[in-house]
């Protein structure tokens, strides 16, 4: 159902040649992005290069402790950001830790989409024995604490940053196979799809090709939120004691353990908090900008 | 009209906006409604409400396993002694005086007169004798250990009570004193052992001292109500409740809001800040207790001597108390806590980086070597102090690996000695050396402790330990202790890092609140004004 | 098939999940590694008194005897005893399933409100100032950990305002409505961030469909085209993530428990993970699964009230 919001406005002077003269908003719409997937993409692409060039931003160690300039609040002269506790730059923190929460960010949500959405697809559409065989296999992990599976895990994987993906792994296909299977379901009976079926289309192909594209909007910008998610419940985990191990600077863990200074040096969980937000805004545009295309 | 355009729902969206600003104009005045109605933490004057960071467990003197039932049970079970506030000795409680043969083998008290339970029955020499038989041998006893020099105990009349040891025995009265021995009416302690006894009954409590309980269920607060029959001047709270509050900054915002007047385990950080609120005051409590690092010294190359030696020269501990505990902590000189027989002209280990350096050159690994470090996820100071010491001994080439991992883990690791190094803390439960010394000081088979897990194991300063315990003249046992707390030291299978204390802040409401050497805090002594 | 049989099947089925939870839940505990009777007398252990715990706890029993005993209590009603509160844990875990039910359907009912009203009023007025605004606002609330939103909350809108209490449960059936609206409200913030973008964008796209489009060439009202169709199958794609978090919530609230001292399940859950409290991790695994398989049921049936065309063969 492909549609263009916006259809070309023809220009003004109609006693020209009808040359079309399009805004760089149209322009864009040209080669497939909107203002808002471009802003989103431009945010990810500063982040992912501060990731990469993060040494050359900074003269400091993010782990290097100097324990007599501890608590110094923003601006401080030589430290931008401030100090921690333990005297190390939060500038440098914050900015080594992008190559961390990017990966986490990452990681966390791909596989669990691709398998997530195969499953869900495969579920709504097929119905029948399989989707209930499946929806309760689904019904026993999303039933179960993720808490307990975490600990578990990282019980027996031992501390750091594995664990978590493997638990991420386990469970975070969930979200995405019910949404898709909930699109599924109402799309299979739709004309067009029994249309196919009457030529004489394969099931997979008609999954692929005409059921994928209609349901996978929902699941795409679930992706963008779900990345955010992920490395908000590492903070959370990082509150409960598990997650990556100290000192490695990770967003989530320095508001963590920031958080015992909240109430008198609060740059030492906030801004960790705020390089989160401004991440949270580039792929939540670009979550929304690939929704306005549709 | 273009497609899809938001005119379309012009209309429809003046109907959303208006809804939207009714509804938050709406929550609005229940918001300020609602909180004319509140209960401004209105309670009567001799009301103290207190928010602790933990439930309490078991609520039997003999089975206690956890700090915060012992606490609350300090202020509802007396012993026949009690710890003076100072924590160096003992006084008289529900034993007003006692003798001893001249042997040392048989010690008689004798009871203070007119003691009765908090239900008004009186006390009995029977009483003291079915309690300390379950301490010393019940069933379900945790504690027998701390009894094993008793021998027997005999009632002659109701007021007087006679203990016989199987050998010379001066750590008798501080155990007396410490809970195990604290004492039950003789009908409910008997319950207590048998089979299938339920133990929430035990939260009826029958105890002697300041307040009783009635009943208590998880997430309920706990109740204390003051004991009409208690021996002491009465004291003057006559309920307190006691919530549980998990978070450290919540419990703090509950004093600030004036829901609580007491909070406990106030984060180090926030004590300074706290006594610049009108109104608030926070104070570290100096308590027998330790923080240090334990090394499994059957893990190379911590068996070298040399290399235990240099991490102890090269641990910073001043720039420990400064970073970890906000200066409110001493650094650990002596292998013990500061308590009875501590020795307290012991040289510890200065930090000196030049002397660690010196030390791992001629040691086993000149070059350095990984050094795995367990560390307990939910303790915070534990986990400041492994990063800090990561910073420190990388300077003598000893790298640091940080394994966070969660409290039962750890436990696990260290009582099976699956682990390389590991930090660590210590409270006294007695003012006597007696128990942390050969807890962390004996080891090899029996032990029960293995040198504080450590697998250290010197057959010739476990002689000297057991010389000790059994020596009566006060003179010569503290020399005796702290020939030993020297040796030890210089063995070095800890890395001895500060004395630490308790933490605790409330509001001008209440005065009197002290933490005594043993983390004791009693209501007692507490008072509030309006 | 007909929607009643239907039901009967997935509530057999639900047996069988159960079961299947009881064996994971049952191996997952008792093969983390740590024991309970050295957890429990920490500092104070000694190997003594340790191996006399564990004689007490019945730990030494074999294992298949201790599922036994677990999963033939389970279906007489019987959870066992707390390890570390000596409680029957039925007694435990009766008294908080309905604060984390309360506390969840709170959450969600206040999210409602903030979805439908602040989702609608984004997508209404799409691309400008108001959209943009609601979208920051929700993002700023969508990205920070809801411990922080919790604080935060209490700072300014209790020690601030006065207007609520800092923390705790409160004794009357008033006072809980009271102490729980900040929890409520931090968990709703977060759930309601996610909701919106994503009803957000189902009105949206809902509006430029084909099927809207022949609505209104077929003439009817605006107000109707816009409540019987776009939002009827805006509510689907919401109402599956409501269902996801719904479940959640139950036992998954343990953060904004901890920081409010709720005594709800997933606070309780999380200590006796830590103090290796075996038959309360195993209980609360078992009845919050069970609330998570029924809200389940009831998402998926709502699907078919909401959307004929979804069939169920």
């Amino acid at each position: 159902m492909a549609d263009n919001v916006l259809s070309p406005a023809l220009p003004q002077t109609a006693q020209s040649a009808p040359v079309l003269h399009l805004s760089f908003g149209m322009r864009l719409q040209k080669i497939g992005l909107n203002p808002t997937l471009l802003a989103g993409l431009i945010i990810l692409g500063a982040m992912i290069l501060v990731a990469i060039a993060a040494p050359l931003l900074t003269p400091y160690d993010p782990i290097a402790q100097k324990l007599d300039e501890a608590f110094k609040p923003p601006l401080s002269p030589n430290h931008p950001l401030g100090t921690d506790n333990f005297g190390r730059d939060i500038f440098s923190r914050i900015l080594y830790s992008t190559r961390l929460d990017l990966q986490i960010g990452f990681v966390s949500v791909m596989f669990p989409f691709i398998f997530g959405t195969i499953l869900g697809i495969t579920c709504g559409y097929l119905g029948g024995r399989v989707d209930t065989l499946l929806m309760r296999v689904l019904d026993v992990m999303m039933a179960f604490p993720f808490l307990v599976l975490v600990v578990a895990i990282m019980s027996i994987v031992g501390p750091g940053l594995t664990g978590m993906y493997i638990a991420f792994g386990l469970v975070g296909w969930i979200p995405y196979a019910r949404i898709t299977r909930g699109e599924a379901l109402v799309n299979r009976n739709l004309e067009y799809i029994q249309a196919a079926r009457t030529i004489g289309a394969t099931t997979p192909r008609i999954m692929a090709r005409h059921v994928l594209p209609n349901v996978i909007g929902p699941a795409l910008v679930y992706v963008f939120t779900g990345m955010v998610l992920a490395i908000l419940i590492g903070s959370g985990l990082s509150y409960l004691g598990l997650g990556p191990q100290p000192p490695t600077p990770e967003w989530g863990a320095m508001i963590a353990a920031g958080r015992q200074f909240m109430l008198q040096a609060w740059w030492i969980t906030a801004l960790p908090g705020f390089a989160l937000l401004i991440l949270g805004v580039g792929l939540s545009l670009i979550g929304d900008g690939l929704a306005d295309k549709r | 009209m273009k497609e899809g355009s938001p005119k379309m729902f012009a209309r429809n969206g003046h109907h959303v906006k208006w809804f939207a600003r009714a509804l938050t104009a709406a929550l609005l005045v229940v918001a300020s409604g609602v909180s004319s109605l509140s209960p401004a933490g209105a309670q009567s004057s001799s009301v103290l409400r207190m928010a602790r960071n933990a439930e309490p467990g078991i609520f039997v003197p003999w089975l206690i396993d956890d700090n915060t039932a012992l606490f609350t049970m300090g202020n509802v079970y007396d012993g026949l002694l009690r710890v003076t506030k100072d924590g160096a000795s003992v006084e008289p409680a529900l034993a007003s005086s006692w003798d001893t043969s001249a042997d040392g083998l048989s010690w008689t008290f004798h009871l203070r007169p007119g003691v009765m339970f908090s239900d008004g029955t009186p006390l009995t020499s029977n009483d003291v004798k079915v309690s300390l038989d379950l301490a010393r041998g019940g069933n379900r006893s945790v504690w027998k250990d701390n009894y094993k020099a008793i021998k027997q105990i005999d009632t002659p009349d109701p007021q007087t009570v006679v203990i016989q040891l199987n050998q010379p025995h001066a750590p008798l009265l501080s155990e007396l004193a410490m809970f195990p021995a604290w004492i039950m009416q003789a009908d409910m302690a008997t319950a207590t052992d048998q089979q299938g006894y339920d133990d929430s009954q035990a939260w009826a409590s029958k105890g002697t001292s300041a307040y009783y309980t009635t009943s208590w269920k998880k997430g309920d607060p706990v109740i204390l109500h003051r004991n009409p029959y208690y021996w002491k001047n009465t004291p003057s709270i006559d309920e307190v409740d006691i919530e549980y509050i998990p978070d450290d900054n919540t419990r703090i915002l509950k004093l600030q809001g004036g829901e609580d007047d007491v909070i406990d385990f106030v984060p180090f950080s926030q004590i300074d800040a706290l006594n610049t609120f009108p109104g608030l005051h926070a104070q570290l409590f100096p308590i027998q207790q330790t923080t240090f690092v334990q090394l499994n010294v059957t893990k190379p190359p911590l068996s070298d001597l040399n290399v235990r030696q240099a991490l102890n020269y090269a641990t910073d501990k001043d720039a420990i108390i400064k970073s970890v505990f906000f200066g409110q902590a001493q650094p650990m000189n002596a292998p013990i806590p500061l308590g009875t027989y501590v020795d307290k002209e012991s040289p510890g280990y200065p930090f000196d980086l030049a002397k660690a350096q010196a030390l791992m050159a001629a040691s086993s690994v000149p070059n350095g070597f990984t050094l795995p470090m367990v560390v307990p996820n939910n303790n915070q100071d534990r986990i400041n102090t492994a990063i800090i010491l990561k910073d420190e001994w990388a300077k003598i080439g000893v790298n640091v690996d940080i394994q966070q991992v969660d409290a039962a883990t750890q436990r696990a690791a260290r009582t099976s000695g699956n682990y390389n190094s590991m930090p660590s803390a210590w409270t006294n439960d007695m003012n006597d050396p007696t128990e942390i010394v050969n807890y962390e000081m004996r080891g090899g088979e029996g032990s029960g402790s293995f040198a504080y897990w450590t697998r250290y194991d010197n057959p010739q300063l476990s002689d000297q330990i057991t010389q000790a315990d059994l020596q009566q003249d006060p003179t010569r046992r503290e020399q005796q202790y702290i020939a030993i707390q020297r040796q030890f030291l210089n063995d070095a299978p800890l890395v001895f890092i500060a004395n630490l204390g308790a933490t605790a802040a409330w509001g001008d409401r209440v005065h009197g609140v002290f933490w005594d050497g043993l983390s004791y805090y009693r209501f007692e002594d507490m008072t509030l004004s309006n | 098939m007909g929607r009643a049989a239907y039901i009967r099947r997935r509530l057999v089925l639900t047996v069988f999940v159960l079961f299947g939870v009881t064996v994971m839940i049952f191996g997952m505990v008792h093969f983390l590694p740590g024991d309970p009777a050295a957890t429990l007398l920490g500092d104070r252990g000694t190997q003594q008194n340790i191996a006399d715990l564990r004689e007490q706890l019945c730990l030494n029993k074999p294992l298949p005897e201790q599922y036994w005993l677990f999963v033939s209590g389970l279906v007489q009603g019987q959870m066992g005893t707390s390890m570390q509160f000596r409680q029957p844990v039925r007694d435990m875990v009766v008294s908080r399933l309905p604060i984390s039910i309360g506390l969840a359907l709170y959450a969600v009912l206040l999210a409602g409100i903030l979805t439908f009203t602040f989702g609608l009023l984004a997508a209404v007025h799409k691309g400008r100032v108001t959209d943009q605004v609601i979208r920051v606002l929700f993002l700023l609330m969508l990205t920070t950990p809801n411990f922080w939103l919790g604080i935060l909350l209490i700072l300014v809108l209790s020690l601030g305002l006065h207007w609520f209490p800092v923390a705790g449960f409160g004794t009357s059936f008033t006072d809980h409505i009271w102490y729980l609206f900040l929890p409520a409200l931090t968990l709703a913030l977060g759930l309601s961030a996610v909701l919106i973008r994503n009803l957000r964008s189902s009105v949206i796209t809902t509006t430029r469909s084909d099927y809207v489009r022949t609505a209104r060439a077929k003439g009817l009202l605006d107000r109707m085209v816009l409540l019987r169709h776009i939002l009827r199958n805006a509510i689907l794609s919401t109402i599956t993530i409501f269902g996801l978090q719904f479940g959640f919530l139950i036992g998954g609230a343990l953060i904004v428990e901890t920081v409010f001292a709720i005594p709800g399940l997933g606070q309780l859950l999380f200590t006796s993970i830590t103090s290796r409290d075996y038959p309360v991790v195993q209980a609360i695994t078992v009845v919050t699964a069970l609330m998570v398989i029924l809200v389940n049921l009831v998402v998926d049936l709502s699907y078919s009230f909401l959307d004929p065309r979804v069939t169920y063969g």
